[in-house]
């Protein structure tokens, strides 16, 4: 199966994957925005994802699941810190 | 972690995380019994399990209180929260009670408001309320919980001056409760799963008691087939408020005129998007306006009908700016009834009905306009005990767990 999410909705896709019973659902990403894009845009848009495409239908599932499973987007986003970068030490001081 | 790839993403990807959490031998989460506040403050807020904010330690004995406030079992199966599909049971919703800040007594409005939230009608795939959508929308929408009936006084509800503001620990702490119910039972995480545009300060809490006392009209509840002595909570899923400022008017038809011209502007989602089936607008009167309302002999059907009939716009504005379905446009969604049936003008909303009026707030004269999301039903909720008895006061909970033979 091959799925396909704008890059600022991925990791929802991910997650609602999951919660669905398919945590490894391979997801490729098309640049965010899609809104207001004529055809010929959306073409160039879709052209850099084709060759994810190709790979989420052929590749053997270990592989595929390394590469495309859609749980990459929630880690990375969970991966970005949400703390201060400073002031917590200077007020212990 | 390993690495991924992310061209066309703004952030960077970190080789390891920034934060974890301690771990035991079997590599599961340590948290000590009784840190410091801001130690636990730190763990719950790295672990993206708040709203930024400090929150009180969900300590077993705390939930435990929490819990002998209703006369269920700790463990028990109330739904599944969707996007995230989380098993929605008392105890889940307790810990985020006791983290929000809510005492005990508060907790009863918070489970069936939550039970509110998760309601599927029997057959439909979505919430009623449609709180997937409502989670996850760039739309800045959050479920506003309306409670009507004796416990507004008897937990301090306010539903006077300020009342969607600041200084009542129980509107603040109670919305607080339901919006941390969102984020980690529905998965709602800002970025990942809530993908609001610009989001709203309503997510924080958004909760307001009616101003029965005030109002010359029966309570919504009343309206909707519940007796004065019941307690319930109605949700829906609105914007933030916008103000109705009116110190001019003198009768009641001039005042609506002022509601009607700010419920039907550009961008609204009920009168844009939403359909026949659904797409409602909350207005709020203040005790001053409802008094020269009802002195001019306005009820709640009249001020409906009023609102839906003067606040409409322009047709030509709507397709000036891509509403243009029978040429085919940028919407293919626009609803039929608008071209169909009102000659030019788009109304508020679909249907009169879906226009929902409540009495809230202090002295002065302003009133608020809610638009809601559009594609969101509301849905009101009587607070009983779990065999479906109405009750009249939480204490009823204590007596009813005693009953059951459940834990004081």
């Amino acid at each position: 199966m091959a799925t396909f999410c704008s890059t600022a909705f991925a990791p929802l896709g991910a997650i609602v994957a999951e919660a669905l019973g398919q945590p490894d659902l391979p997801i490729s990403a098309l640049q965010h925005p899609l809104a207001g894009l004529t055809p010929e845009q959306i073409r160039e848009r879709v052209r850099p994802v084709v060759d994810d495409a190709i790979g989420m239908l052929t590749l053997p599932k270990e592989e595929r699941i390394k590469r495309y499973s859609g749980r990459r987007w929630v880690e990375a986003l969970q991966a970005v810190s949400i703390e201060a970068k400073v002031g917590e030490e200077e007020e212990e001081k | 972690m390993a690495e991924v790839e992310f061209s066309s993403r703004e952030w960077k990807v970190k080789e390891e995380r920034v934060y974890e959490a301690e771990v035991d031998s079997e590599g599961k989460p340590i948290l000590e019994l009784d840190p410091p506040i801001d130690e636990v403050y730190k763990f719950f807020y790295t672990n993206r399990r708040t709203d930024g904010l400090p929150i009180i330690p969900p300590t077993k004995d705390r939930v435990a209180k929490m819990l002998s406030y209703i006369d269920r079992e700790a463990d028990e199966i109330l739904g599944y929260f969707p996007p995230r599909n989380s098993i929605v049971t008392p105890e889940k919703i307790a810990i985020n009670a006791v983290m929000a800040g809510a005492i005990p007594g508060h907790f009863p409005v918070i489970m069936h408001a939550v039970m509110g939230l998760i309601h599927k009608a029997y057959g439909q795939l979505a919430t009623t309320i449609n709180i997937e959508g409502i989670i996850t929308t760039t739309h800045p929408v959050h479920p506003l919980i309306i409670v009507n009936g004796p416990l507004i006084q008897e937990l301090t509800f306010n539903a006077g001056v300020n009342c969607f503001g600041p200084g009542w620990r129980t509107n603040a702490t109670v919305g607080r409760a339901i919006s941390l119910c969102m984020l980690n039972l529905g998965g709602g995480m800002p970025g990942i799963v809530d993908h609001a545009t610009h989001g709203s300060p309503t997510k924080y809490s958004f909760v307001v008691a009616e101003n029965e006392e005030e109002s010359p009209w029966d309570p919504l509840h009343v309206r909707r087939g519940y007796g004065m002595e019941d307690t319930t909570v109605t949700l829906m899923g609105l914007e933030g408020p916008h103000n109705v400022q009116d110190h001019r008017s003198e009768t009641g038809e001039d005042l609506l005129l002022s509601y009607a011209k700010t419920v039907c502007v550009a961008g609204m989602n009920p009168s844009t998007l939403a359909s026949e089936r659904w797409g409602n607008v909350l207005i709020v009167i203040s005790p001053e306006y409802a008094k020269i309302l009802a002195r001019d002999g306005y009820d709640i059907d009249d001020i409906r009908m009023f609102i839906w009939e003067y606040g409409r716009q322009d047709q030509q504005f709507f397709e000036q700016v891509g509403y243009e379905l029978p040429r085919g446009g940028l919407m293919p969604e626009w609803p039929k009834w608008v071209w169909n049936r009102f000659d030019g003008e788009v109304p508020p909303t679909a249907k009169p009905e879906y226009i929902e009026v409540i009495v809230a707030g202090g002295p002065g004269r302003h009133g608020l306009v809610m638009p809601s999301f559009g594609w969101t039903h509301d849905i009101t909720v009587p607070l009983t005990l779990a065999d479906g008895t109405p009750i009249r006061s939480v204490m009823d909970y204590k007596k009813a767990r005693k009953e059951r033979g459940l834990k004081p």
